[in-house]
C-alpha cells in the first residue's frame, strides 16, 4: 500500500515525528495495466538482471508498474508494508525517526535498488520509512502472491532470495562503511 | 606552467624551489587551498607538473610533508595545494600568511592515466581531501573533454560541509562532468544523496565496462570497496588506478619509509593500477 505524505510535507519528507493524516492521493500514483508484460523491464533492473528467464517471467506475472510521485511515501517506519519494490528510476529516501531529532535519512536508493523487504524475511514492520524524491518508477510485487511464489517453486523462491540476500548484505556493508566515518579524519 | 606528455622529471629531486602564497582559500573545516608562485621566473617557467604527481612542502625548522597538486596542469595561473591540517608541516602552514615564502620540491610521482582513458567513459571516485589529487585530472579530462565518453565524477563527503571545490560543480557540469555527490550523515536542509561513495557506483549506468576506466583517491577502505564494485560492474582490474598516499620521507625511493615489497609508494605511485597494488590496499601497519 502506497501512502501519501500529508500537505505540509515538503517533497523530500521534511514533516514531523507522527503521521496523523494519511491522505492517499489517488492522481499521485499511476499504476500500469497488468496486461503489459514487465520481463524485460525486471531484466533491466540490477537486482534481477542476473536472474534466468522463467524466474523473470514468473516475477513478471505478479509484478505491475507504478509511478510514484515525489513526496510520496512508499512504506513507512514501523507499519506493515504489503509490496515489495524495486526501483526502476528516480531516488527513494528512507528515514528514521529519532526522538528530539525527527525523521533523518539514513540513506538514498536509486535505480535497480530493493526496498520494503521487511514482510518477505518475516518482520512485521517496515524498519524505516520510504519516500520519494522525485517522480520515481517502480516494480511492485504483492508481498503474499511473492511468499507464496516462494513456497510453491523453489526454482524461483531460490534464487530470489539469493539476490535478495546479496543486495541485503551489500547493503549491510554500506552501513558499515557510514558508521566507520571514514572522511572523519580526511582522506589522508 | 605547461603539460607536457611524458611524467615529469625533476632535474635535481633534493632542490628546494622557494614558493610564495598568492592567496588562501579556505575549503571546509581544516582544509584550505594555497595559491602559490615560485619566487625565481625561470622556475616558474620551467616548471611543469602531471595530474596526480605531488610536491614535497619544506617549511624550514619544522619539515617536509607530500601534498598533492590541486591546480589545472595547463593553466598559466597559481601552482594551488590544497592541505588538511594533520600534524606539524600542515599545522604550521595553517598559521602563515599571505606572502609567506617556504620551500618546495618536485613534482614527484606517478600521474593519472589520463591517455589510457581516451575513447571510453571515466568514472572518478573520490572521497574527502581525496579530490585534490583527482582535480588536475577533472581539469585535463574537461579540457580535452571531445576525446572521452561520459565522465562522471561521484564524490562523498562526511556531511554537506565536507565537500570541496563546490563552487566549481556548476561551471564542471556546464562543460560536461556529470558531477554526483553523496554524504555519509544528512542535515536537515540536505537534498542530495545520503550514503557511501560506493554506492552511486553499483548503481549508475556502465554500458561499456570493457572500455569503462575508474580513478579512484580516498581512504583506503573506500578504494578497496570502490575497487570491489567496479569489478562488480565488469570493468576490468587493468581499467582501475588508485591512489596510495602512504606515509613517504624522501619521495625519490631512496629511505624506504613508503616501501612495501618491491613497490616504493613515492616513486611507484602514488598513481598505481588496481591490479598491482591490491595486495597493498587494506594491509595493518603499512
Ligand atoms: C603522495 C601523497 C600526497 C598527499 N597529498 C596530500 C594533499 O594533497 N593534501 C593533504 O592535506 N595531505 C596530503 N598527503 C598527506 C600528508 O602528506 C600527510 O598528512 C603528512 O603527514 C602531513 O604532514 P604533517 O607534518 O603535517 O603531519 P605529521 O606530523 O607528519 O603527521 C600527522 C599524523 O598523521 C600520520 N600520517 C602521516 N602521514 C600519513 C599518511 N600518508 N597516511 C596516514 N597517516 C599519516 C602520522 O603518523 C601522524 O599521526 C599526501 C601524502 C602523500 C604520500
Amino acid at each position: 500500500m502506497l501512502h501519501s505524505s500529508s500537505p505540509e510535507v515538503d517533497a523530500f519528507g521534511s514533516r514531523d515525528a507522527d503521521f496523523p493524516h494519511l491522505v492517499q492521493t489517488e492522481a499521485d500514483i499511476t499504476e500500469t495495466p497488468m496486461l503489459i508484460d514487465l520481463t524485460d523491464q525486471i531484466g533491466d533492473l540490477q537486482f534481477t538482471s542476473t536472474l534466468p528467464e522463467e524466474v523473470r517471467q514468473a516475477l513478471a506475472g505478479i509484478a505491475s508498474q507504478r509511478t510514484i510521485a515525489s513526496g510520496q511515501f512508499l512504506c513507512r517506519e514501523g507499519e506493515s508494508c504489503s509490496e515489495l519494490f524495486l526501483i526502476a528510476s528516480g531516488h527513494v529516501g528512507l528515514d528514521m525517526f529519532v526522538p528530539g531529532r525527527g525523521q533523518v535519512r539514513v540513506m538514498t536508493l536509486g535505480p535497480g535498488d530493493v526496498l520494503a523487504w521487511s514482510a518477505l524475511v518475516g518482520n512485521q514492520g517496515a524498519t524505516a520509512t520510504g519516500v520519494a524524491l522525485e517522480e520515481t518508477e517502480v516494480i511492485a510485487f504483492p508481498d503474499d502472491a511473492l511468499l507464496q511464489l516462494c513456497q510453491t517453486n523453489h526454482d524461483v523462491g531460490y534464487p530470489l532470495m539469493r539476490e535478495l540476500a546479496k543486495a541485503i548484505s551489500h547493503r549491510l556493508v554500506a552501513s558499515r562503511l557510514q558508521l566507520l566515518d571514514l572522511f572523519y579524519e580526511g582522506s589522508h | 606552467m605547461r603539460t607536457v606528455a611524458c611524467p615529469s622529471q625533476v632535474v635535481d629531486p633534493w632542490l628546494a624551489h622557494t614558493v610564495r602564497i598568492v592567496s588562501i582559500t579556505d575549503e571546509v573545516e581544516g582544509v584550505a587551498t594555497y595559491h602559490l608562485e615560485f619566487a625565481d621566473a625561470d622556475t616558474a617557467d620551467s616548471y611543469s607538473f602531471l595530474p596526480g604527481q605531488f610536491n614535497m612542502l619544506y617549511l624550514p625548522g619544522v619539515g617536509e610533508a607530500a601534498i598533492s597538486i590541486s591546480s589545472d596542469p595547463s593553466a598559466q595561473g597559481t601552482l594551488d595545494h590544497t592541505v588538511r591540517i594533520a600534524g606539524n608541516v600542515t599545522g604550521e602552514l595553517a598559521r602563515t600568511d599571505v606572502g609567506s615564502t617556504f620551500g618546495l620540491r618536485g613534482p614527484f610521482g606517478s600521474s593519472w592515466p589520463i591517455d589510457d582513458c581516451a575513447g571510453g567513459d571515466v568514472v572518478i571516485v573520490t572521497g574527502g581531501i581525496g579530490l585534490a589529487p583527482l582535480r588536475p585530472a577533472i581539469y585535463e579530462f574537461l579540457n580535452r573533454k571531445s576525446e572521452f565518453g561520459h565522465i562522471t565524477l561521484l564524490y562523498g563527503a562526511r556531511n554537506p560541509f565536507g565537500m570541496l571545490y563546490t563552487s566549481e560543480y556548476d561551471d564542471w557540469q556546464l562543460r560536461g562532468l556529470n558531477v554526483n555527490t553523496t554524504v555519509d550523515r544528512s542535515s536537515q536542509a540536505w537534498q542530495g544523496n545520503v550514503g557511501v561513495v560506493t554506492q552511486l557506483l553499483d548503481r549508475m549506468p556502465v554500458p561499456d565496462p570493457k572500455k569503462t576506466s575508474v580513478l579512484c583517491c580516498g581512504p583506503e577502505v573506500m578504494m578497496w570497496y570502490t575497487a570491489r564494485s567496479a569489478l562488480g560492474r565488469r570493468i576490468p582490474k587493468d581499467r582501475i588506478w588508485v591512489s596510495l598516499e602512504r606515509n613517504m620521507n624522501c619521495a625519490i625511493g631512496l629511505c624506504g619509509h613508503c616501501q612495501f615489497g618491491p613497490t616504493f609508494v613515492c616513486k611507484d605511485g602514488p598513481v598505481i593500477r588496481y591490479d598491482r597494488v591490491a595486495s597493498l590496499l587494506k594491509v595493518e601497519g603499512f
